[in-house]
Parts: C-alpha cells; structure tokens; sequence
C-alpha cells in the first residue's frame, strides 16, 4: 500500500525536517501517528498525500513509485487518498454539499450519480440541516465533521486524517473514530495524526511516532483487537 | 424532519467575483475599444491606399498647350486617344472647364479671352491591360500632337511611400494593442490565481487534473473576456458612428475613409468573439504554466 524507503524532505532551501523514515504500511492496515508539535507529523503526512516531494529517498505508493509518476498518473493516485486536512481547508464560496462533493466532481462524476451518497453522509455525520450552508457559518466542530466527510465521501483505499477530532466534543469525536474503524473494516488504510493520546489508547491501535524528524518503529496495540 | 434538497450545482468552482474583477473587465473594455478602433483604421487605410493607387494608376492625363489651332489639336488628339487600344474613356476639359476652374481666384469675368490657357484631357485606361505612357506618347506624336503625357508615377511613388508607412504603423499599433490585451490577461489571470491558491490547491490535492482546474479559470476568462469584448466593442461602434456622421461624405478625398460598413461591423463582431478566445487561451496557458512551476 505505502513504502517509504530512506526518505529525507526539507522546505526549499531549508535544513531536512525529516530524516531517514522508513515505514511500510499495509493494505487494511490502522495507524496513529503521535509527536510533539513541530516533530514532522503534518510534513509526513503531506509526503504521503503527495503535496510535497522527498528531498531524497522513495516513496511508493499503490505500488506505483511517485517520483516516476507523470502529473497525470500522480492526480489518479491522489484520487485513491482521502485527507482530513488540520486546517479543514474548505471552499467558503461553495455550500457543505458541494465541499464535500468536490472530490467525486473533480474525479468527472456527475451530481446524479453522487447526490443521494452524499446527503446520506451529511445526515451521518450529523450536517443534514446544513446541506445548503456556507461553511463559513459553521461552527470549528462542524467544519471539521464537513472536512471529515469530504474526505471519505469517495471511500478512498487511504485515509490520511490531521487531527480530525481537535474540535469537536468527545462524543463526536468517538463517532467520527467509528466512521474511521467502518471505513478501515471496508477496506481502506487508515493513518491519523494526532496529539489526543487519549484516543489514541482507546483505539488499541499501533502508533508510529515521530520526534525530531525521525520516525520510531511502530508500537504494538496496547488493547486487543481493532480500534 | 426532512432535510432541505441541495441547491442546484454552480458551473464555476471558482467564487462569482473577485475584487480584481471589476477593474479588469474596465482595462480589457478599453483594451478591446482601442483594438476595433484602430482594427478600423488599419482597414481604411488599406481600402484607401489601395482606392488611391487604382485612381492614379488607371488614368494618364494629356496636356496640350496653347498653341495656334489649339481646338483643333485638341479635337484630334482627342480622336487619337479613343483609337488607342488600352484607353476606355476619354474626357476633355477645354478653355470653359480651364475657365471654370480659375474663377474662383481671378473672379468672374476677370480673365480675358486672349488669355493662354492649356487643355487638360483625362484619359481613363482599360484595368485589364491599360495603354502605356509610351504608347500613347508615340500615337500623338505619329499624328503630329505636341503634348505632354503624365501618367501620375512620380505622385504614385510618394503615394505608395505614405500610404505604406501608414499601414506599417496602423498594423504595429493593431499588433501592440493585441499584445498588451494578452499580456494583461495574463497577468490578471496569475494574480486571480494567487487569489484563488487555496481553490487550486484543494482541486489539485484531491486529484483534479491540471485541464480540470485550468478549465475552471478559462471558463471565467472566456467570459469576462466575451462581455468586456461586447462592451469595448460597442462603445468603438459609437465612437465611429458618431465620426462617421460628423464627418459628412467629404471626407475620403485626403485622409483614409473611417466608416463602419459591413466589413468594418463584421470586424466589431468578431472583436468579442476574438476577446473571449484569447482570455480563456491566455489563462489556460497561465494556469497549466504555473501548476507545473508549482509541482
């Protein structure tokens, strides 16, 4: 599904901000990623979603090496990845329906063809009434639940999220974890961020952490069994 | 409770307007406004350089100086010249015409009759295959005429000279004005993009291809670009009716004849058209141009 082999990556001229990460994630696998603020996490995760490139190392993904990729074949595999981004990065022109449609429309979908799958996500994840808002008017809560939605309204076969529970309350925050766990059991790789080691625990699921740009071999679940 | 149906689908993924847009469509306007002018300008000259050369190239003119029997020679030279093949209208401007002509600065009656005046005669040349200078020297001197010939080259060379430097300059300035609207697009359309990063980086990242979101922009381009083109347009289609009207039917004897025919409408017509195409070109160009810079 996802093998990083030696990989650096730094910001323009910049020193590396990570170093030597080797990880391989499997398919249907479940993950955390935990670290200190400024350890790399987001950086990471911006690798794997193709947003930056290694300064050195490889990166494969589905199989495919990304830096052999055309632009072309590289927006196809961004189409297999689901991101839940820190910063929810919502359209505020466009209203909660057509945000979390713009995947599915981007791909070439028709609305016919994803209307009904999206009202049913809305209405999951507790945003039926607000179909038609702007999301500026949503609450941080909600855009984060709007921004959740987004992300896996195209069953992607990876969902990367960036703090997806930062800001909601608990019990959403368990609900969206168990959209998480639905989609890992429907097959999709699911790898979080986040600094919740409460949650964290409570999955029982391996964590990966990263510190200072270096990434530390995945712990063991502490719980049985999946999240 | 029943959840409210999702508002209809925009075409755009980009936001209605932009601050920028307002002062853009005002610059493209003008852009284009200038462009159909001068696009009218550059054609008049052409039609009028080329209505020039055909007057002057398609006619000689015979001067027959006073001289004893002048009439006679003149009636003769007359007969000779119709007889010329090459020739297909000849027009003889006698002593009355001369007379006629000089009035207006000796008065009338103030120009006596024993006063010598030379008689003009026009001859008008088959377009075909017209009668040379040579020819027609050499059929009046064969018929003992003493005459001069002017077939005009010495004013068809100055004539060629002006009308060509005006042409070059109109074209260059139609060329700059085309240049410079493109060049504005363009860098309107990077500053909209600037504007609009987030949207394009929330596409890209979730797997639009580059034609996908560089759609987007060319779509609003093509647009603005088809609306300013219609408003520039129509203000020129003012402009040069207004001139047109004020300048009556007398004004195509020296400066080149500016008037809004169907030639000169068509090109109106097309100015939104062109406009429109070139916004959404130019932005589509900017807009691949810069995903690759930014990857």
């Amino acid at each position: 599904m996802l093998a990083l082999n030696d990989l650096y990556m730094r910001y323009s001229h910049g020193p590396d901000v990570l170093h030597n990460i080797n990880l391989n994630l499997a398919p249907g696998s479940f993950h955390f990623l935990t670290g200190p603020s400024g350890a790399g996490k987001s950086s990471l995760l911006k690798l794997i979603y193709l947003a930056q490139h290694c300064s050195r190392g490889r990166v494969q993904l589905f199989g495919h090496d990304v830096a052999q990729s055309t632009r072309r074949e590289k927006a196809l595999l961004r189409r297999r990845i689901g991101v839940v981004f820190q910063e929810f990065r919502l359209l505020e022109h466009l209203s909660v329906f057509e945000n979390i449609a713009l995947p599915l429309r981007a791909a070439g979908q028709m609305r016919e063809d994803y209307e009904e799958d999206v009202v049913e996500l809305l209405s999951w994840v507790g945003l039926g009434d607000a179909i038609n808002e702007n999301p500026r008017t949503l609450s941080g809560g909600e855009k984060q639940r709007v921004a959740i939605a987004r992300a896996v309204v195209a069953k992607p076969e990876l969902l990367i999220a960036d703090e997806p529970t930062g800001n909601v309350d608990p019990q959403m925050g368990i609900r969206l974890m168990r959209l998480f766990v639905e989609l890992n059991r429907l097959g999709s790789t699911v790898l979080i961020a986040s600094h919740d080691l409460q949650l964290v625990r409570a999955s029982g699921a391996p964590v990966l952490t990263i510190n200072e740009g270096k990434l530390s071999a995945p712990k063991p679940a502490r719980k049985r069994g999946r999240p | 409770m029943t959840m409210p149906a999702p508002v209809p689908t925009p075409n755009s993924m980009l936001p209605l307007r932009s601050k920028q847009d307002g002062a853009l469509f005002f610059v493209i306007a003008i852009i284009v406004f200038l462009a159909c002018v001068s696009a009218l300008i550059t054609r008049a000259t052409f039609v009028s350089a080329a209505n020039w050369r055909a007057d002057l190239n398609g006619a000689m003119t015979v001067q027959i100086k006073n001289a004893k029997d002048q009439d006679t020679k003149v009636a003769r030279a007359a007969q000779v010249l119709r007889s010329i093949a090459g020739v297909s209208e000849v027009i003889v401007y006698d002593r009355t015409h001369a007379t006629a002509l000089l009035e207006p600065w000796l008065g009338k009656g103030n120009i006596p009759d024993d006063l010598p005046l030379p008689v003009i005669i026009a001859v008008q040349l088959t377009p075909q295959a017209p009668a040379s200078k040579d020819v027609i020297t050499f059929a009046l001197r064969a018929s003992d005429i003493r005459a001069e010939v002017d077939d005009h080259r010495r004013w068809s060379a100055e004539m060629n000279s002006a009308t060509g430097f005006l042409q070059v300059f109109s074209l260059t300035a139609l060329a700059l004005l085309v240049s410079t609207a493109i060049a504005v697009t363009g860098f309107a359309t990077r500053a909209n993009l600037a504007a609009r990063r987030e949207v394009v980086n929330t596409l890209h990242l979730a797997g639009a291809f580059d034609g996908f979101i560089a759609a987007q922009f060319e779509r609003r381009f093509g647009a603005m670009g088809f609306r300013a083109g219609i408003a520039g347009a129509a203000l020129a289609a003012l402009i040069v009716g207004a001139a047109q009207l004020m300048a009556g039917d007398g004004s195509g004897l020296l400066l080149p004849v500016f008037r809004l025919d169907p030639v000169g409408f068509g090109l109106l017509v097309l100015a939104p058209v062109l406009t429109a195409f070139s916004g959404a070109l130019t932005a589509r160009l900017t807009v691949l141009s810069n995903l690759k810079e930014q990857d």
